[in-house]
Formats: C-alpha cells, sequence, structure tokens
C-alpha cells in the first residue's frame, strides 16, 4: 500500500515538474522547483535501490528539504515585496526576526548529535521553524494586498498544511515508536500525494 | 507536543487568511491607486457625502419646523427619519474607513497628517474624544500609523454620533415638546458633517500619498492595469 501510494507521489512531482516548466511557472519559486526535482530524484534512487535508503541518506534527503524550506519563504518574501520599496524594508525586518528566532529555537531544541533514532526530539521544530517563516510571507502577502501569482499562492497554501501533517507523522514516531512506521507512512503518503495533486493541478491551470 | 501545535495554528493562519485572498480584488485595488484617477475621485466623495447629510439636514429642518407648529407627531416622525439616513450613512462611512485603512497600507509613504481638530465639534463627546486623540497623535511614531489611527479616530467619532442622534430620538419620542433632543440632534448632525469633512481629507491625503508610487519599478502585472475606469470598492458596496 505505501509503495503504491509511494509511486504515485513520485508520479505527482512529474507531473508538477513537467507542468511548472511547460506553463514558465518554475521561475515564481526557484526553491519549490528544487524541491520538487530533488524530491523526484531521492524518490527515483528510492524506488530503484530501496537498499541505499539508509538512516544517513534519509538525514541528507532531510537535511536538503529542510534548507529548501527555509530557502522557499525567503525567495518568496523577495520575490513577492522587493519591488514594493515601502514595504520591503518593513517584511525584511518582520522575515529575518522570523528566521533569527526559528533559527535561534532549532539551535536551542536541536541535539549535538543528529542521531536518526532521535529524530522526533528536534525534526518537528525545523519543520515548525520554517512553516511559520511561509506563514508570515502568507500574512504580509495579504496584509499589504501583494497581487502574488496564483501559482505563489498555491504552493504556501499547499505546503504548510502539508508540512502539518509532516510535523504530527514525525511526532507520532517518537510517540508510538518505530514499531508503528507502516500506518504513519501510509498516513503521510496520503498527504503528500493530496497536495502533490494540488500542486499538480495549480501548475498546469491557466493563469489570467 | 509544542512545535505540532504551534504548527497547526500557522496552517489554519494560512489556510484561513490566504485562503481567503482575492487576487483580483487586490488587482482592482492597485489599479485604482496607480490610475491617477483617485484624485479626481476625491471630489465626487465629496458630493456624495455630502447627499447623504443634506436629505438628513433637509428632514431635521422639516422636523423643527413641525415642532414650531406645534405638531409633535409628525416632528419626531421626521426626526426618526432623519436618524434612519444617518444610520445608514454611517455603516457606508465605516465600510469607506476599513477600505482607506487597506490602501494605506499600499501606499508607499504616508504624507504626515494633522490630527482630527476638536474645535469643529459641538458634541462633549466628540470634542473629548478628539482632544485625546490629539495628545495620542503625537505619540505614535510613523506617518503611516498615525494615518491609520486618525481613520480609527474617525470611526469611533462616528459611532458616537450615531449613538447620540438614537438617545435624542427615543428623548425626542418620550418628550416631544422639549428643545433639548432637538438641539442635541442638531449637534449630532453638525459633528457627523463635521467627521464627513474629516474623512474626505483622510482619503485626499492617502491619494497624494498613493500617486507618488513609482508605477515604473513595479511588476510587470501592476505597470500594465488597464486604464479602463473603475470605481473603489467602498463605492461599488454602496451601490449594491
Amino acid at each position: 500500500m505505501h509503495r503504491a501510494l509511494a509511486f504515485l507521489g513520485l508520479g505527482l512531482m512529474f507531473v508538477v515538474l513537467a507542468g511548472i516548466l511547460s506553463r514558465g511557472k518554475a521561475r515564481q519559486c526557484i526553491a519549490f522547483s528544487a524541491y520538487m526535482a530533488v524530491a523526484a530524484a531521492f524518490g527515483c534512487v528510492i524506488m530503484a535501490f530501496p537498499r541505499s535508503y539508509t538512516p544517513g541518506m534519509f538525514m541528507v534527503k532531510q537535511g536538503i528539504y529542510d534548507s529548501l524550506l527555509f530557502v522557499m519563504a525567503i525567495e518568496l518574501s523577495y520575490k513577492a515585496f522587493s519591488a514594493f520599496r515601502g514595504v520591503a524594508g518593513r517584511v525584511r525586518a518582520i522575515l529575518a526576526t522570523a528566521v533569527i528566532a526559528s533559527t535561534t529555537a532549532i539551535l536551542v531544541l536541536t541535539p549535538r548529535s543528529l542521531d536518526y533514532s532521535h529524530l522526533a526530539s528536534f525534526q518537528p521544530g525545523i519543520t515548525t521553524g520554517g512553516i511559520w517563516c511561509l506563514t508570515f510571507v502568507a500574512l504580509l502577502i495579504v496584509w499589504y494586498q501583494i497581487p502574488v501569482p496564483p501559482f505563489t499562492r498555491s504552493i504556501i497554501l499547499g505546503a504548510v498544511p502539508y508540512f502539518v501533517i509532516f510535523v504530527v507523522y514525525i511526532d507520532l514516531i517518537g510517540r508510538l515508536g518505530w514499531s508503528a512506521i507502516n500506518g504513519l507512512n501510509i498516513f503521510n503518503a496520503v498527504a503528500y500525494d493530496t497536495v502533490a495533486g494540488y500542486w499538480a493541478y495549480a501548475a498546469w491551470r491557466k493563469d489570467s | 507536543m509544542i512545535p505540532v501545535i504551534l504548527a497547526a495554528v500557522a496552517a489554519l493562519v494560512v489556510v484561513l487568511v490566504l485562503g481567503r485572498f482575492d487576487r483580483q480584488r487586490a488587482l482592482k485595488r492597485w489599479d485604482f491607486v496607480l490610475s491617477g484617477r483617485a484624485l479626481d475621485a476625491t471630489d465626487a466623495l465629496r458630493d456624495r457625502l455630502e447627499q447623504d447629510t443634506e436629505i438628513a439636514g433637509h428632514t431635521y429642518d422639516l422636523a423643527l419646523a413641525r415642532k414650531a407648529s406645534l405638531s409633535y407627531d409628525e416632528a419626531v416622525r421626521l426626526l426618526a427619519i432623519a436618524a434612519d439616513t444617518i444610520e445608514e450613512a454611517a455603516e457606508d462611512r465605516h465600510r469607506r474607513l476599513r477600505a482607506l485603512s487597506v490602501y494605506a497600507r499600499m501606499a508607499e509613504a504616508i504624507v504626515p497628517v494633522s490630527p482630527v481638530r476638536p474645535s469643529q465639534f459641538k458634541l462633549a463627546e466628540t470634542k473629548s474624544l478628539t482632544q485625546i486623540a490629539g495628545w495620542l497623535h503625537e505619540m505614535v511614531s510613523s506617518y503611516e500609523e498615525r494615518f491609520r489611527f486618525r481613520l480609527t479616530v474617525i470611526g469611533f467619532g462616528i459611532r458616537l454620533v450615531v449613538r447620540s442622534m438614537r438617545g435624542s430620538r427615543s428623548r425626542a419620542a418620550s418628550a416631544p415638546a422639549h428643545a433639548e433632543p432637538y438641539r442635541t440632534f442638531g449637534d449630532s448632525l453638525h459633528d457627523f458633517k463635521a467627521l464627513d469633512h474629516e474623512q474626505v481629507e483622510s482619503f485626499r491625503q492617502l491619494m497624494l500619498s498613493a500617486a507618488a508610487i513609482e508605477r515604473e519599478g513595479l511588476p510587470e502585472g501592476l505597470r500594465t492595469l488597464s486604464r479602463e475606469p473603475v470605481e473603489d470598492e467602498s463605492q461599488e458596496k454602496s451601490k449594491k
């Protein structure tokens, strides 16, 4: 079941990539395009060589995803607000505060040795930091009435709810233990496929 | 557990706030601000606000005439009509103030605005409100915040005036021969007109600020907005 959902997710990632490239939406958020490409690449490697998916590889993959999440928030805010000189300064200050606060929280919460078996103790904090950076961007877009392209809006609208599911998923691994991993993987994969489906629709949609 | 709660709150905020964000409406707002038509709209707004208060003022004058000719029932009825007209107009004013507050966020910089002058009001409550607001105005740091504070004061003033009108209307109904309710009603009407004047002045100041936005630096979608005439959203809503 999980393997089928993973295949579906991988397929949807390629549909998203094809959509953003053919409709010229890839440049709206390069970090998101990179996120999709990296996720698709990792997906292919894991599907082709399941034995290569070691805890070490998971940590590398997750580190890249986390970095891209923060870069996504910074890039989206830069693209949305840089043209509006009057508000750009304030936005920079607010976002810088959010990034500094989340980075400080991550440094405090993260153990010195990043160990796969203790994933549940630090990963939810990191992802939540990224989620709040994206949330600040969304709030500032609405506050200043910035008419961002529809796909940019879809990126935030899809990413934030999915990452919340991801935080819950990791938190549940910590609470229920690795024995519950099969059921939790299905829960996470269903959520991912749903959001990937939404992004695929948004990527291929003709925006006016 | 804390990260899970924080993340869930963030998702709720994003879905509620960004999910309801209407891009077309935002584009319309920008179109209105950037088109240069906004400055011409000041006179149109002034005329429109005056129309409402003129109707109420005329009805109030009729009520005074009926009272003078001892037709108290008719006088109270006319006073109620005038009060209803102002209450309806007050809703429209609040809508406009909300729209102005949104436009204020879009301007790159707001020109300095003065506080609402207390000397132009007759009601004790609006006078006190504007006096206190005058002191607080100096404590607010940025021009943008001062502008939004000015809008808040006007909105609060409108609420006070409407409350005073309601009170004088009910007092006139219970004691129609007394002069005080009619006098207070007249003072409320005068203050409502003064607040209208302040609202038009805020609109003019905002449009001066918006006109200073450099169109060339904006994203492509905003630079190429249509030149067709559009009305601001508060005008559209009030028409509906």
